[in-house]
């Protein structure tokens, strides 16, 4: 198998992770500026993490270029980063 | 759209190579975990015993707090009692020492009389366990696996939805006197399609049930970082109320009136388990857990009483988006009184194996040995696997059975105990598929599958040998005869290719 493969496989399930792993306090957080209660905010966060890492892998995997799949990963995980400052 | 389902294509045969039989392995043994409580009927004989609901009615708890406490360790943290169901006519009693060390007994709920030692783990204690944590308990590896294959097959579930053009044609087409390929790849589709939203469900409800686990860091998004931030969000989520022992000696009052109380609070809803704390200390109290027999949402209500005064001291309710989880932990967890709908799982779940095996069958089918470039390192590590782990582990299964009627009640060896040696044969006969499957290769399909005939058919005969009530668990038995019937008709369809 070429290396490129193994790239993207290791980019799409190993940095979609973490991207969502990324997101869901932050959607947590954004739910609890909107008024949910700070458990139910982390359940539906937690809960919605599922698909958002589902599409993720959808996308990721299935991807024409390797490095636009890492650009997208990294920008996201920026963008998360900086919003989970101002957030959390 | 063309490009985009290619690329799919690719991907859900590599997923399904990857994870077909670590897939297979959590179907199947969550498959007959929707009868774990009938499988634990049939491998522990003393405790077929008449369902409550017929007898007497629900056996007094301050009865059962009497019979149960010389059992209790001293300086105890806790001890419950599962109240019997339909499907488990039993009392369960269970204790924490302080040190952190449990045991566990088993008593008749209208005589209060101690059941003789099980002697195995049965199946609530081995094959539901093994579902979701593959009996690999080190830095929670078993359910990161079983997890990242949740995640496979929603993966390969979406994919093979794009994958397929024609869905609804596929729906009607199964042509099983084909050539085995087609044959194959024709009940891959039209299994998966029947299937598909079950399938979805099982998989999202599944990991939805360890979403903490799964997101460890989910709670920081409303809570402080750290160990007092993840107890309180446990707290608020599942309602953990937790008060420290005083230290001096306490009363325990009637658990009785506290039932009668709590029946009260939920509007006629039951316990089904008591719990109390800190037996014997004078801060000790008693929790009541509300049964969830009756509705898919496994609800959280919980309420606590002063062991010694008897006077409510906490309840909870779980807020809606918990509430939501629940209901989809139900789903999954299938606990509700349901007979019709506890078979259909058990079916749809079989059926989930079925799309899985065919899967990796057809996988294989597609790139015959016989074909120059195709019988390389790769393609025979794919067929001993899948062989393993489908045959294989049915084969297991019915060892441990078998195992269990055979081994003598004082059987052990040096640190093993009867219920390890049970679970021994499982790993060994398993072991044993994996290496007869590398060792003859195609062939092995055939003969693991008369196998699996024979030892079915010894289960039933050791059932009815060994046993004093077989007809009490003939429900198993049953399954066991069909299974026996069914690996006779896939050995003989082998045989004409």
């Amino acid at each position: 198998m070429q290396p490129t493969v193994w790239f993207r496989v290791v980019a799409a399930v190993g940095g979609g992770f973490g991207v969502t792993s990324l997101a869901v306090p932050v959607i947590a957080g954004l739910l609890v500026r909107s008024g949910l209660p700070g458990a139910e905010a982390v359940v539906a966060a937690a809960l919605a993490g599922f698909l958002v890492y589902l599409t993720v892998l959808m996308w990721g995997l299935a991807c024409p270029s390797v490095l636009r799949l890492v650009a997208v990963l990294v920008s996201c995980a920026g963008a998360l980063a900086s919003l989970g400052h101002w957030v959390l | 759209m063309a490009t985009y389902r290619r690329r799919l294509t690719g991907v859900h045969s590599w997923a399904g190579v990857v994870f077909g039989a670590l897939l297979f392995v959590v179907f199947w043994t969550g498959s007959l975990s929707v009868f774990d409580r009938e499988i634990d009927r049939w491998m522990m004989p003393a405790t077929r015993l008449v369902s409550p609901a017929i007898a007497a009615g629900p056996p007094r708890l301050d009865a059962v707090a009497a019979a149960v406490a010389p059992m209790i360790p001293p300086g105890a943290r806790q001890w419950r009692v599962d109240l019997p169901t339909d499907r488990a006519p039993l009392l369960r009693f269970s204790a924490q020492s302080a040190d952190g060390a449990s045991l566990s007994r088993q008593l008749d709920p209208s005589t209060l009389a101690l059941l003789p030692d099980a002697g195995t783990r049965g199946a609530t204690g081995f094959i539901y366990p093994f579902h979701y944590g593959l009996n690999i308990d080190w830095l929670n590896l078993g359910k990161w696996l079983v997890g990242a294959a949740g995640m496979a097959m929603l993966l390969l579930l979406v994919s093979g939805v794009i994958v397929h053009r024609k869905l609804f044609a596929d729906f009607f087409t199964f042509r099983p006197d084909k050539r085995l390929p087609r044959s194959t790849l024709d009940l891959h589709n039209v299994s998966g399609v029947i299937g598909l939203p079950f399938f979805f469900l099982i998989t999202l409800s599944g990991l939805a049930i360890f979403f903490n686990m799964y997101f460890p860091t989910a709670y920081r998004g409303a809570f402080e970082a750290g160990a007092k931030g993840q107890a309180q969000f446990q707290a608020e989520a599942y309602g953990r109320f937790r008060r420290a022992p005083a230290g001096t000696p306490g009363a325990l009052s009637s658990i009785d009136a506290m039932v009668v109380r709590a029946e009260r609070e939920w509007g006629g809803g039951a316990p089904y388990f008591v719990r109390v704390w800190w037996p014997g200390d004078a801060r000790s109290y008693v929790e009541l857990r509300r049964s969830y027999a009756g509705a898919v949402e496994m609800n959280l209500d919980q309420l606590y009483f002063d062991a010694g005064t008897g006077q409510l001291i906490h309840r909870f309710e779980a807020g809606p988006v918990m509430r939501f989880q629940r209901v989809l932990s139900g789903l999954h967890f299938i606990q509700f009184r349901h007979a019709p709908l506890r078979w259909l799982y058990f079916v749809l779940g079989l059926g989930g194996c079925v799309v899985i095996a065919t899967g990796m069958v057809f996988w294989l089918a597609a790139r015959p040995a016989d074909r120059p470039g195709n019988d390389h390192v790769g393609r025979r590590l794919m067929l001993g696997t899948c062989i393993g782990s489908v045959t294989g582990i049915v084969v297991a299964t019915l060892a441990f059975m078998a195992a269990n009627r055979l081994l003598p009640a004082d059987a052990a060896l040096p640190g093993w105990r009867r219920p390890d040696l049970e679970v021994l044969v499982f790993f060994l006969s398993w072991l044993c598929g994996f290496g007869h499957a590398a060792w003859r290769g195609q062939k092995a399909w055939r003969e693991q599958a008369w196998a699996v005939a024979a030892l079915a058919s010894l289960c039933v005969g050791l059932n009815w040998l060994t046993t004093a009530a077989p007809e009490a668990v003939w429900g198993v038995d049953a399954v066991l005869l069909c299974s026996a019937l069914c690996a006779v008709a896939c050995a003989r369809r082998l045989g004409r290719g």
